[in-house]
Parts: C-alpha cells; sequence; structure tokens
C-alpha cells in the first residue's frame, strides 16, 4: 500500500515554489557583490569563456539541511522557517566564498595582488599601491566606476580611520591616481567604441 | 463476398429413442441473429437460412437451394445444435425423423457435406456442431483429406469447432448449449479475444472457449481443427478490431468498437486513455468526472449501465493495489455519474447497489491495510519525497482519510472497529494535522463529523472536531481558496505563518468551511463555545451552495440553485443565528431524499468538493 492522496504533481509545484523563493532571497543577498548585469544563466556545458585562455569550470553548490520526520509529525511550524533560513544562509555563504575566491585566483594569475605583511607597508601605503595596480572601468553610461573594497568588518573601521588620518599630501596623490585612471578608463572605452564602424567622435 | 450461413437447430425428435430437446432451437435462432442480424455481418441475409427441428429431406434440400441454386459461395458456414453420433466411424447430425437404427438412411452424415462441399467451389467452410460426442467427427476428415481435394493452391479449407469430446455430452443451461452462448458472447463483443485481427475464426475462438471451460470446471472440452488454412479463415467481425495503430478503446475498456457506445467512446479515446495510463497519478478527480459527465449525456441508459462495467470497472481494475484509496475515489466517481439518472428503480439503481457494494468491500480492506502501515510505519502518511509540502497537504490528506473512512462506516457499520481504530491511530501520530487549509476540506468534515453524529459515535471525535473550530478561530478563518494555484501553496504556508496579512487571492471568499462548523456544531454540543468566540470571525463571508434538485447535485456546474453568503458580523453573530437563516433559504425538501442519493450526493462532494451534500443531515 503506497501513501494514500500524496498528491504528488501539486507537492512537486510546491517544492518548485519554494526553491524558487529561496532562489530569489540568496539573489537578494548576492546582489551586495555583484551587480545584476554580471549574473549569467546557463543552460548547457560545465565551464564557461570568453576567449579560450581564460576558460572556468563551473562551480556546484549543494546544501544539505537536515529535517526531521518528527517536525512534520508535530506540525512543528517553527521549523519549516528554520529550514528556509538556513538554507539561503548556507547558499549564499558557499557562492560568496566562492565569489572571492574567484577573483583571488584571478588577481594571482595577472599578478594584481599586493601582499601588505610581506612588504611591511601601512593600511594607507597599501591602498596607493592598489590603486596604482588597478584598471578602472566604464558603464554603460560612459561613467567611470570605482572599484569597491571589500573588509572583514573588524578590519573596516581600522582602515577608514587611518586614510582619513593621512595628511593633504597623501590625499592629493589619490586624487591624481583616481584622475589619471578615470581618464585612460575614458579613453580606453572610446578607442573600444570606435571599433564600431558606426561610431565616430569627429 | 457471397458467405452464407445455414443454421440448424433440432429440439424435437421423432423417435422415443431420442429425447427432445430445449435449447437447440433456441441456439440456432442464436445464432442466426447473432451473425446475420448484425449491422457488422458478413453474411449475406437472402441467401442464408436458420432451420428449426427440420427433417432429412429438408436439410438436404436447403443444402441445395443455398449451394447450388444461388451463386458458390465464397465462405459457407453451417450450424447444427441438437443430437449427434458417431456409427461405424461416421459422425451424424441427427434430425428430427433420424431413426437411431438406420441412421446413414435417416440422419446426414459429415462425410456427405464433406463430399458436397468440396465438389463445389467454395473457399471457406465453418462447421459449429453443438452436440455431444462431436469429437468423433474426426473420422470423417478423412473424406475430404485428398490431394485431389486439399492441398492445391485455391481449394478448400476447413475449420470446425465441435463441442464436446467424443465420450463426452454437450450441455445445456437456461435454454442454450453452453458452447453456443459462450461463442456468440465472442461474436457480439461481450468478450474480446484481440483487437489487432479483423476477422474471428473459429480455431482461435475455439482455443479462447475452451479455456473458459477449463477455467470453469465445465466438463465438456471443445476442440478445433483448421484445414488446408490459408489466409483469413472468416467466419465473423471482430468488433474489437481497431485498424489504427495509435490507441484504441479497447486499450482501457472491454467495450466493442463496433457497437454504439464504442462509436462515442472513439471520439473521446485519446483523454480517456491519458487518465488510463497514469491512473495513479490522477489528482483532479473532478475533471476527470466531468469527462465521463459529458460521454453519459450522449448515450442511453443501457449503454451507461455498459459505460460503468465495461470502462468503469476497467479503470478500477487497472490500480493494482486492492487496498489503495484510489479505487475508492474511482468507485466515488462512477457512482456520482450516475446520480442523474437515479430512479427509484430499474438498472441504474442497481448499478448503484453494486458500486457501493464494490466500495464497502474495497473499504475495508484498505481501513484494515492502512492501519497496519500506521501501526508500522508511523510517518506512513508522510510524503517523503518533498518533505516540507506536508505543512500544507498532509492536514488535507488527514481530513481526506477521515472522510473515506467515515464514507465506508456509514455503509460498512460492522467496518466501526477498524474506521475508530484508524482515528486513534491518526490521533496518536498526527494530533497536530486537526487543523484547516483549504476550503476543499469542508465536505471532508461535513460527511466525517456528520456520519459521526447520525451513528451516535459523536464521543469518539468530538475532541477533533474542537481543534479543527479552534484552528479556523485563530486563523480567522482565513483558508486557502479552492482550486489555488499549486504554486501558491508554498505562499499561503509561508504568510500563514509569518504575522503577514495573507494576499486575498489566496484566500476562500466566501468559504465553505465556516458554514460546515456552524451546520455540525449543534451535533456535538459545540455552538455556545463558537459563539463565545464568533468575533474572531468578523467580516467573514460563508458560504452554502443551496441545489434545486438533488439529481443535479454530481454536475460540474450546477446550474439550478442558490449561493447562500452569509457575513458573520452582519447577518449573523451567533450559530443560532446562522442556522435560522439557513433553515428560511432552503426552499428544496430533503426530507425524502433515500439512503442511494444521499450516498451519491456525499460521493460527488467528495470528489468535487466545491459543494457540501446538506441533504445529508
Amino acid at each position: 500500500m503506497t501513501i494514500p492522496f500524496s498528491n504528488k504533481k501539486e507537492s512537486e509545484l510546491f517544492a518548485k515554489s519554494l526553491y524558487d523563493f529561496i532562489g530569489k532571497e540568496n539573489n537578494k543577498k548576492m546582489s551586495a557583490y555583484m551587480s545584476s548585469e554580471n549574473v549569467f544563466i546557463l543552460h548547457h556545458g560545465n565551464s564557461f569563456s570568453s576567449t579560450e585562455d581564460n576558460e572556468s569550470e563551473l562551480t556546484k553548490h549543494s546544501v544539505k539541511v537536515e529535517f526531521e520526520y518528527s517536525d512534520i509529525r508535530l506540525y512543528n511550524i517553527e521549523q519549516f522557517y528554520v529550514f528556509l533560513h538556513n538554507f539561503i544562509e548556507q547558499i549564499s555563504s558557499q557562492m560568496t566564498r566562492t565569489i572571492y575566491k574567484t577573483i583571488g585566483e584571478s588577481c594571482d594569475k595577472i599578478g594584481n595582488v599586493i601582499d601588505a605583511k610581506q612588504e611591511k607597508m601601512s593600511n594607507a601605503e597599501a591602498f596607493l599601491e592598489m590603486l596604482r595596480k588597478v584598471e578602472l572601468s566604464v558603464d554603460k553610461y560612459g561613467k567611470v566606476i570605482m572599484p569597491q573594497i571589500h573588509l572583514h568588518p573588524s578590519q573596516s573601521e581600522t582602515f577608514v580611520k587611518e586614510l582619513e588620518a593621512q595628511d593633504e599630501t597623501y590625499h592629493q596623490l589619490v586624487e591624481n591616481i583616481k584622475k589619471e585612471k578615470s581618464e585612460q578608463a575614458i579613453k580606453k572605452e572610446h578607442e573600444r567604441l570606435l571599433k564600431f564602424e558606426g561610431i565616430s567622435y569627429e | 463476398m457471397n458467405n452464407y450461413l445455414l443454421s440448424i437447430g433440432c429440439d424435437i425428435y421423432d423417435s422415443s429413442m431420442l429425447q427432445n430437446l430445449s435449447g437447440a432451437e433456441n441456439d440456432a435462432s442464436n445464432m442466426f441473429n447473432c451473425l446475420i442480424e448484425s449491422k457488422h455481418s458478413i453474411y449475406k441475409k437472402d441467401f442464408s437460412k436458420c432451420i428449426k427441428s427440420p427433417t432429412l429431406n429438408e436439410v438436404r434440400q436447403v443444402l441445395e437451394t443455398i449451394l447450388y441454386d444461388s451463386q458458390c459461395p465464397d465462405i459457407f458456414t453451417l450450424f447444427f445444435a441438437g443430437h449427434g453420433g458417431v456409427v461405424d466411424s461416421t459422425y451424424y447430425l441427427l434430425l428430427k425423423d433420424s431413426n437411431l437404427e438406420r441412421l446413414s438412411l435417416s440422419a446426414i452424415s459429415l462425410s456427405e457435406i464433406f463430399r458436397i462441399i468440396s465438389s463445389l467451389d467454395i473457399k471457406h467452410v465453418n462447421l459449429v456442431i453443438d452436440a455431444c460426442h462431436t469429437g468423433g467427427l474426426v473420422n470423417d476428415l478423412m473424406t475430404i483429406i485428398k490431394p485431389e481435394i486439399v492441398g492445391k493452391k485455391g481449394s478448400i479449407g476447413i475449420s470446425i469447432l465441435a463441442a464436446a469430446a467424443s465420450d463426452e455430452y454437450a450441455v445445456e443451461e437456461n435454454g442454450e448449449g453452453v458452447l453456443t452462448s459462450n461463442l456468440i458472447r465472442f461474436i457480439n463483443g461481450d468478450k474480446q479475444i484481440s483487437s489487432e485481427v479483423e476477422y474471428l475464426d473459429l480455431v482461435t475462438l475455439g482455443k479462447s472457449i475452451s479455456n473458459i471451460f477449463n477455467e470453469k470446471g465445465i466438463e465438456q472440452t471443445p476442440s478445433a481443427w483448421g484445414l488446408n488454412l490459408y489466409g483469413p479463415s472468416l467466419f465473423a467481425k471482430n468488433l474489437f478490431f481497431n485498424s489504427d495503430d495509435s490507441v484504441g478503446i479497447h486499450n482501457f475498456s472491454y467495450i466493442p468498437l463496433m457497437s454504439t457506445l464504442g462509436t462515442t467512446l472513439e471520439s473521446f479515446k485519446n483523454e480517456l486513455w491519458e487518465y488510463y495510463k497514469d491512473i495513479d497519478n490522477i489528482s483532479d478527480y473532478a475533471k476527470f468526472l466531468h469527462l465521463i459527465q459529458k460521454i453519459l449525456d450522449e448515450i442511453s441508459d443501457d449503454d451507461k449501465i455498459l459505460f460503468i462495467r465495461g470502462v468503469g470497472y476497467r479503470f478500477i481494475e487497472k490500480i493494482d493495489n486492492d487496498t489503495s484509496m484510489k479505487k475508492l475515489e474511482l468507485i466515488n466517481i462512477f457512482k456520482s455519474l450516475l446520480l442523474p439518472y437515479l430512479t427509484n428503480d430499474g438498472i441504474i439503481k442497481q448499478e448503484v447497489i453494486k458500486l457501493i457494494e464494490l466500495f464497502k468491500y474495497y473499504g475495508k480492506k484498505s481501513l484494515i491495510a492502512i492501519n497496519e502501515k500506521l501501526e508500522l510505519d508511523e510517518n506512513f502518511l508522510i510524503y517523503k519525497n518533498e518533505m516540507l509540502s506536508n505543512y500544507y497537504f498532509l492536514p488535507i490528506r488527514i481530513s481526506k482519510l477521515l472522510s473515506i473512512a467515515a464514507q465506508v462506516l456509514l455503509l460498512d457499520t460492522s467496518s466501526e472497529k477498524d474506521t475508530l481504530k484508524l482515528i486513534i491511530n491518526i490521533k496518536k501520530y498526527y494530533n497536530n494535522h486537526f487543523i484547516v487549509i483549504n476550503d476543499m476540506q469542508a465536505p471532508f468534515l461535513y460527511i466525517f463529523f456528520k456520519i459521526f453524529s447520525k451513528l451516535n459515535l459523536q464521543e469518539h471525535v468530538q475532541d477533533i472536531l474542537e481543534k479543527y473550530i479552534n484552528n479556523f478561530l485563530v486563523i480567522h478563518g482565513n483558508i486557502a481558496k479552492l482550486g489555488i494555484n499549486s504554486e501558491n501553496t508554498f505562499k499561503y504556508i509561508l504568510q500563514k505563518h509569518s504575522g503577514e496579512e495573507i494576499e486575498t487571492s489566496l484566500l476562500a471568499v466566501p468559504s465553505q468551511t465556516g458554514s460546515v462548523f456552524m451546520l455540525i456544531s449543534k451535533d456535538y454540543e459545540i455552538n455556545t463555545y463558537i459563539n463565545l468566540n464568533m468575533h474572531y470571525l468578523d467580516r467573514k463571508n460563508f458560504l452554502l451552495f443551496i441545489p434545486k434538485k438533488i439529481n443535479e447535485f454530481s454536475l460540474h456546474l450546477i446550474r439550478d440553485g442558490n449561493n447562500l453568503i452569509l457575513q458573520c458580523g452582519l447577518y449573523f453573530w451567533t450559530v443560532e443565528d446562522f442556522l435560522s437563516i439557513y433553515n428560511s433559504e432552503i426552499k428544496t425538501s430533503f426530507d425524502d431524499v433515500d439512503e442511494l442519493l444521499n450516498i451519491c450526493c456525499i460521493a460527488s462532494s467528495y470528489i468535487q468538493p466545491n459543494r457540501i451534500p446538506i441533504m445529508f443531515n
């Protein structure tokens, strides 16, 4: 004898709706790290690339959240919410780790890394060095996008205080680098756009 | 093609040594009607004959007329029912004036028949002999097994169906020979051999009939012989033949394609097949019921019965497990289907009674099985593939189960012990699931609690009703609507328990469930408690559909009737207010609704939960 009135199809749709909800909640969390324009939906394959030399494997994320039969038998509705919360937290934390890991690997590959400890640099020096190394980009409206700084919450206050405590010369230097990098970014964007036959600035 | 039939039945014998028979003439008439009068007959009526208790001369004359005076037949079929016997290795068909002491002169031998037909240009001969000792005709075959008669291209083919072995008698039952009556069932489509061949042949028929005799323990051994067979050995049209490679109605029914009902079913075959092949996963029975209602609208009462027997039972049989609730749900569908045609007498009533018996049979088995399962596995009612969906569906599943158990109890009070055991088991393992989720639970709960109050068993379920009512009050009557999109069921659960206001589009407005609690509360003396807490349901609209004609209660859309919608805090403040308005609004008398009607109405609202069987009161 099988379970009576299983509502198999309806239960599957219930689950689909639940996972859609989890997906949306996860996307909300991920939008803090990544522009929605950079979120791609792919339907096939196990890797992605723009050119042959930067092919990347697709990373699988999985979450295991345990649920007791007794919670269902007792209609323990709190566990329902605990399940949703744990699921969303686990999947988003996994994906966040993957994002940092991927960025770190890319930076290592092109040498765009500053090891402040080894070089015995202060935070302010490291920041300046980072600005020098980074290449700025331009958004679809032609506006320069400034880089983001991601810090552990325990370090952020010290870091900001140290930068604010720097003298006028330091700040001027920062502004000069930003200006120079911005001009470079705009110039590069112009050059890129000029490759289209239908665009000219004459 | 020129196909002729000679059907002979001999009941009357002049000789005192030969006992008169009572079924041979009937057999000859039945066979003639079956093969000739059918619109799918392959025989020419004008050149075919049925003769009853003829003399030897009469038979010879008719044979001469059929075989020589008309155009030579392509197929000639001779049916004989009467006495038969073997003398000196020759099998004789005994006629009215046959004399046992001089059979060679007074009866017709098979050798003579073979000699006549072998001299003609007949392509195929069918011989059906429903008489004693017919196995003895094997000797006569020697007459025809000669190189100049058979063997050459295009020479005569012969099929023979004989009723009994050479040492056996042929049995008559209810005024007809058992061989003939079984043969007729295959010809007229009561029984099916195959749908792949366009014509039935005697050898295949003989094997099937022989199997039936074997299974039923009939002490008679029919046998069939085929001689020089090539191409199709035509005897009768196969009413189940489906020339199309696609799905045929034989795939899901016992109805012959070439019958009136078969023709109607042909236009619904794809839809019916979709349900049949996936019967274990049907969840929307109301849709299935609606489809069949459309079919039943088009057919006669006799065909409605045939439909239930030839399609309904086939669907029920398709569910392998005898303890599956799906069998009971299907039976409820067929009970609902017959409701519009149910009268105080007649064939429909008889069929409903049969369905009720079937429901009782499977119902009791199911109750026993589910109790055993629950005792072995306390998680049995949890759908394990999608665990979280149980927060929505398990309370509904339980109320459905309660409803089914109560229906079994109503029909068969001997199942009281098993029903109460089930209730104890559910209370033991799923006590927190007596909650209302969707308005579809309204009829399930009405059926359950009404049956228990009718049988004076309230004490066993009083606490369950209190739980349901408390839950309904706590959630302020905010239950999900009937027909809620399955993808929104998650949303409903999420919103219901998150403290947010539930989207109105997900809710039952108005709801039947509140009305059900009003209607049953007095039976359980819980009306005072509800009155004290009625303010939790302030501004909620309660619905009761009151049908005008009971026989329309199972229709997909009941056009004639009133939707009574009463808002709490506007039209009523107490259970008594509600009941007073309800009673004044009832224009139909439900007092004389008989038991069968009530049972069919209960079945209808179980299958289509957008109505409450208020006639069951």
